[in-house]
C-alpha cells in the first residue's frame, strides 16, 4: 500500500508540475484585483540580495495551475471540516452572511496629527469629518457565536475628540437606525456599504450642512446587476457562493464630470457591470482628481472632498447641492488638497473614510 | 527554500529525483544530490554558501591533519573545534554577548548586526561530530572530499536537522540500497511531515499569535493556557514534520536516518521527555559533551553540574536570547530534582506524572517561545496567577470552538495511536486502501494550503 500512495502522489506532482511549465501565464489575477508577480531577470545584486529567489517562490506561488480551484478547496476545507469562524480575516456567520474583521488600528495618533494640520492649513473654513464604519461595526449582532473583535467606535470617538473638525458622527446612530428597520446598508460579499447605505452617509451630511436631503422617492432605484461578488468573495474564494445587487440612485440631471480631465456626463460607468470590479461603476472607479459640475443648479456652492471609495456611491446625492465638486483620491493625487481649496477658494471641504482604510491608507498623509 | 513549499515539492524534487532514479552509479548519484544541496542551500543564502563550503573544506583538511600527526592530534581537534564554535558564535551570539556586556556592565558598545545563515548551528554540529568522531579512533578518516561533503551539505538535514551524527551514516555514503520500496516508504514518511507541518503545525502557529499577538490585558487565563499548548502543538508539529520529512527523503535517496521523536508528549518526566524530544540534539550533547566531561561517573555533585551545563548548552543552541537559557534552565532543573528522588515519586503516580511533565513543558516553551522578557513575565502572569482576573472570556471560547478539531487531530497524533493502528491493520487491504485514499486526499488539500498561503486579494482597487 505504500506503493500506490507513492505512485498516485508521484503521478500528481509530476502532473502539476509538467502543468506549471507548460501551461500559458496570465499577468493579472481577476479574483485578487491585482497583478501577477512577472518571471524575475537575473541580476548579480539581486541574486546576492535574495530577492531573485523570493521573487521565483512568488512567481511559481502567482502562477501554479489550478490556483483558485485550489484556494477555494482550502476555505471549504478551512469552513467545513476544521470548523474555522475566521476565514482569511472574514468572519463566517450563520444566514449566508460574511464579514470583514477589523484589524488593529496602528495609525491613530497620525491620522489626528495629520487632520489637525490640515484643519490649520485652511483656517477659517470648516473641515467636515465623516468617519464610516464598517460592516462589522453596524452588523455586529450577526458575528458567529463568541466572536468578539475590536471595537471602531472607540477609535472613532478617540479621532473625533481630538481633531479640529466639525464631526458628522451621527452617522453611526443613523445607520444603526435604519438597520434596524432591517435595511441592507453593507454588502454581504464586498467590503463597501450599499448604495442605501451611502443615502444614509448622505442624510447625516445634509443634517450636518443644514440641506434638506432628497426623499428616496426622488430618485429613480435601479438594480443594475444581480451578480455582484466583491473583495469578501475574492478573500474566501468560495465558488459556491451566489452574486448579489447593486442598486444605482438615478436621477435626471445635467452635469458634466472630469474624470482626470476625461469629459464625461455620467457619474456612473456601466462597463464595471461587465467586470469583476463592479463596485467601480460608481464615479467610474478610482481616479486622483473628478472635477463634477451641475449645470443646471441656481447654488454656487463648491465642495471638495477627500476621500477613499466609500464616497464614490455616496457622491451622487450630493451634485445636486452644490455647484461643483472636486474629489480627490488621496491615494493617487499628487498635490495637497489643502493647497487646492485655498486656490480655488473652496466652500466647503468633506473628509470621508470609512474605519479600515483611514488606518491603512498612506495617501492620507499627504492631504496638507 | 522550505520543504513544506510549492518550488520544493513541485520542482526541486522532480528535478533531483528524476536523474537520481536514471543513474545507477552510486559515485555519480552523490555527485547529483552534492549539486543539488549547493542549489538548495544557495537558494535560501546566496551569500552563506561560500561560508559552508569553506567550513566543510577546512574540516576536512583538519580530519585528516589529526590522522597524519598522530602525537599532535588534539591539536588539530582544537582548531576545529574552535573553528566551528568560533563560526557559531560570530554569526549567531556576537549581538546577544555585545548586547549583555551593555546592559551587565552599563557599557555602551555598538550592537553589530549580522545576518544569521539558515542552518549553520546544524551545519557546524555535524562537522564536529565528524572530526571527533576521526579523533576518537571511531571512524576511519574520510579521504574523498566529496563523501564528506554529501555528508554536511545533504539537503534533507541541512537547515533543520536531524543532526546527523558522522559515525551513524559514514558507510552509506558510498553502500546503501536505493529501491522502490525505500522510495515509496520514504514518500509516505514525507508525505506524514508534510501534513503534520502545513495542516496542524501552520495552523496551530495562527492561533498562537492571535493569542499572544492580542492585547494582554485582554488576554483570559483559560486563553493564555489555549495559547501555550497550541505553540506546544505548533512547536512539536512543526520540528517533528520536519523531522520526518528530512527522514522520508533520506529514504528516498536510501539513506536510513535515525528517529529525531518519539512521541514526547506522552512523557512520564522531564528525563524521559528528553530521551523521546530532539533526540539527535540530546545524543549529541550526550556524546560530545556530557560524557566527555565526566557524565555520571565522577560523583553526584559533578553529574549534576554536568547535567545542567548540558541544559544550558542546549538551551542557548536554540537562540541567542536569555530566554533560551531560561528555558534549558527550568529544564535542567527539573532534570536534576528527578534525579534527586522526584522520578521515584512521579513513577507511583499514574497520571499525575503526566500531568506534572505537560505542565514543565508548556510552561518552558511559552518561556522558549516569547523573546521579550517583560513580555514574558505578563504572559506567565496571567496563565499562572491569572493576574487579569479573568478565568474565560468570549475570545477565549470563539478561539477554542473555531480550532476544536485542530486541536483535536493534533492531541491524537501526539499519542502514537496512528502508529499502533498501522501496525495493527498491515494485512487489512480495506483499511491499506483508506489510508491510500486519505493520503491523497490530505496531500491535495495540504497544496490548497500552500497555494492559499501565496493567495492575496489586494482590497481596494487596481492603480
Amino acid at each position: 500500500m505504500n506503493r500506490s500512495i507513492s505512485l498516485t502522489v508521484t503521478i500528481l506532482i509530476l502532473g502539476l508540475s509538467t502543468a506549471f511549465i507548460v501551461m500559458p501565464k496570465s499577468d493579472f489575477s481577476q479574483n485578487e484585483n491585482r497583478m501577477l508577480q512577472e518571471f524575475p531577470k537575473l541580476t548579480f545584486e539581486s541574486f546576492a540580495s535574495g530577492d531573485y529567489t523570493e521573487d521565483i517562490t512568488l512567481y511559481i506561488s502567482d502562477h501554479f495551475p489550478l490556483r483558485d480551484s485550489f484556494v477555494t478547496l482550502k476555505t471549504l476545507f478551512a469552513e467545513k471540516i476544521m470548523g474555522n469562524k475566521l476565514v482569511n480575516g472574514i468572519y463566517i456567520c450563520d444566514n449566508d452572511m460574511y464579514i470583514e474583521d477589523y484589524a488593529k488600528p496602528q495609525n491613530t495618533d497620525r491620522i489626528i496629527a495629520t487632520f489637525n494640520k490640515f484643519s490649520k492649513n485652511l483656517e477659517g473654513r470648516v473641515v467636515d469629518l465623516m468617519l464610516v464604519p464598517t460592516g462589522i461595526e453596524i452588523y455586529g449582532d450577526r458575528l458567529p457565536r463568541f466572536a468578539s473583535p475590536l471595537s471602531q467606535l472607540k477609535t472613532m470617538d478617540e479621532i473625533y475628540s481630538a481633531v479640529d473638525c466639525n464631526n458628522i458622527d451621527s452617522l453611526y446612530d443613523r445607520l444603526i437606525l435604519e438597520k434596524e428597520k432591517g435595511r441592507k446598508l453593507y454588502y454581504r460579499l464586498d467590503h463597501h456599504w450599499t448604495t442605501e447605505g451611502a443615502y444614509v452617509g448622505y442624510t447625516a451630511y445634509c443634517k450636518a450642512k443644514g440641506f434638506e436631503p432628497q426623499p428616496e422617492s426622488a430618485f429613480d432605484i435601479k438594480t443594475v446587476t444581480e451578480d455582484f461578488k466583491g473583495t469578501v468573495y475574492s478573500k474566501l474564494n468560495d465558488i459556491t457562493l451566489k452574486g448579489e445587487e447593486i442598486k444605482v440612485y438615478e436621477q435626471s440631471n445635467d452635469i458634466t464630470v472630469l474624470y482626470d480631465g476625461e469629459e464625461s456626463n455620467s457619474l456612473y460607468n456601466y462597463d464595471y457591470l461587465e467586470k469583476k470590479d463592479k463596485y467601480s461603476v460608481f464615479l467610474n472607479n478610482i481616479h486622483s482628481l473628478v472635477e463634477i459640475t451641475n449645470n443646471k443648479t441656481d447654488s454656487t456652492r463648491t465642495l471638495a472632498i477627500a476621500k477613499d471609495s466609500y464616497a464614490n456611491s455616496m457622491i451622487p446625492f450630493l451634485v445636486n447641492h452644490y455647484k461643483k465638486i472636486y474629489v480627490f483620491d488621496t491615494r493617487s493625487y499628487k498635490g495637497a488638497v489643502s493647497d487646492f481649496v485655498k486656490e480655488n477658494n473652496i466652500d466647503d471641504v468633506l473628509i470621508l473614510y470609512n474605519m479600515n482604510t483611514i488606518d491603512t491608507d498612506t495617501g492620507v498623509n499627504v492631504i496638507y | 527554500m522550505l520543504f513544506s513549499s510549492l518550488e520544493f515539492i513541485f520542482l526541486f524534487l522532480p528535478a533531483v529525483c528524476i536523474p537520481y532514479f536514471l543513474i545507477k552509479n552510486t559515485k555519480i548519484r552523490n555527485y547529483i544530490l552534492i549539486l543539488a544541496s549547493l542549489f538548495f542551500y544557495t537558494f535560501g543564502e546566496p551569500k552563506a554558501v561560500v561560508l559552508m563550503v569553506m567550513s566543510i573544506v577546512l574540516n576536512y583538511g583538519l580530519a585528516i591533519l589529526t590522522q597524519k600527526y598522530k602525537s599532535a592530534k588534539k591539536l588539530f581537534l582544537t582548531a576545529s573545534i574552535l573553528v566551528n564554535i568560533g563560526l557559531l558564535f560570530w554569526y549567531k551570539y556576537t549581538a546577544f554577548f555585545v548586547s549583555s556586556i551593555n546592559s551587565v556592565f552599563g557599557a555602551g558598545f555598538e550592537v553589530p548586526v549580522i545576518h544569521l545563515p539558515i542552518g549553520i548551528s546544524f551545519f557546524t554540529f555535524q562537522a564536529m561530530s565528524y572530526v571527533i568522531d576521526v579523533y576518537r579512533g571511531d571512524v576511519p578518516v574520510q579521504k574523498k572530499l566529496s563523501a564528506l561533503f554529501l555528508y554536511i551539505s545533504f539537503f534533507p538535514q541541512l537547515i533543520a536537522g536531524p543532526i546527523i551524527k558522522y559515525h551513524d551514516i559514514d558507510k552509506q555514503i558510498e553502500q546503501r540500497q536505493v529501491s522502490l520500496a525505500g522510495y515509496s516508504k520514504g514518500c509516505k514518511r514525507f508525505l506524514m511531515g508534510l501534513f503534520k507541518k502545513v495542516l496542524i503545525a501552520n495552523n496551530a502557529g495562527m492561533l498562537w499569535e492571535s493569542i499572544s499577538g492580542s492585547d494582554i490585558s485582554s488576554v483570559s487565563m483559560a486563553g493564555a493556557w489555549l495559547g501555550a499548548i497550541a505553540y506546544s502543538l505548533q512547536i512539536y508539529f512543526d520540528f517533528s514534520g520536519y523531522s520526518d520529512m528530512a527522514i522520508g527523503l533520506g529514504r528516498i535517496f536510501g539513506f536510513e536516518f535515525l528517529e529525531n521523536f518519539n512521541y514526547p508528549y506522552i512523557s512520564k518526566s522531564i528525563r524521559e521527555f528528553w530521551r523521546r524530544w530532539h533526540i539527535s540534539l540530546s545524543t549529541w550533547f550526550k556524546e560530545y559533551l556530557y560524557i566527555p566531561l565526566g557524565g555520571s561517573r565522577k560523583g553526584n555533585i559533578r553529574t549534576y553540574i554536568n547535567l545542567v551545563t548540558v541544559f544550558l548548552c542546549t538551551g542557548i543552541w536554540h537562540g541567542a536570547n536569555w530566554n533560551f537559557v531560561i528555558w534549558g534552565a527550568w529544564h535542567g532543573f527539573f532534570s536534576v530534582i528527578e534525579r534527586l528522588g522526584l522520578e521515584k515519586i512521579l513513577k507511583k503516580c499514574k497520571v499525575l506524572n503526566h500531568i506534572y511533565t505537560l505542565w514543565v513543558v508548556v510552561l518552558g516553551f511559552v518561556i522558549f517561545a516569547i523573546t521579550d522578557m517583560g513580555q514574558l513575565k505578563k504572559y506567565l502572569a496571567v496563565m499562572l496567577l491569572n493576574s487579569n482576573h479573568v478565568l474565560v472570556n468570549n475570545s477565549f471560547m470563539f478561539a477554542l470552538t473555531g480550532n476544536i478539531v485542530l486541536i483535536a487531530a493534533a492531541l491524537l497524533f501526539s499519542m502514537p495511536v496512528y502508529k499502533s493502528l498501522e501496525a495493527k491493520l498491515e494485512n487489512n487491504v480495506a483499511a491499506r486502501t483508506a489510508e491510500g485514499i486519505v493520503f491523497t486526499l490530505l496531500f491535495i488539500i495540504t497544496v490548497a494550503y500552500l497555494v492559499g498561503s501565496g493567495y492575496n486579494p489586494f482590497l481596494y482597487f487596481r492603480f
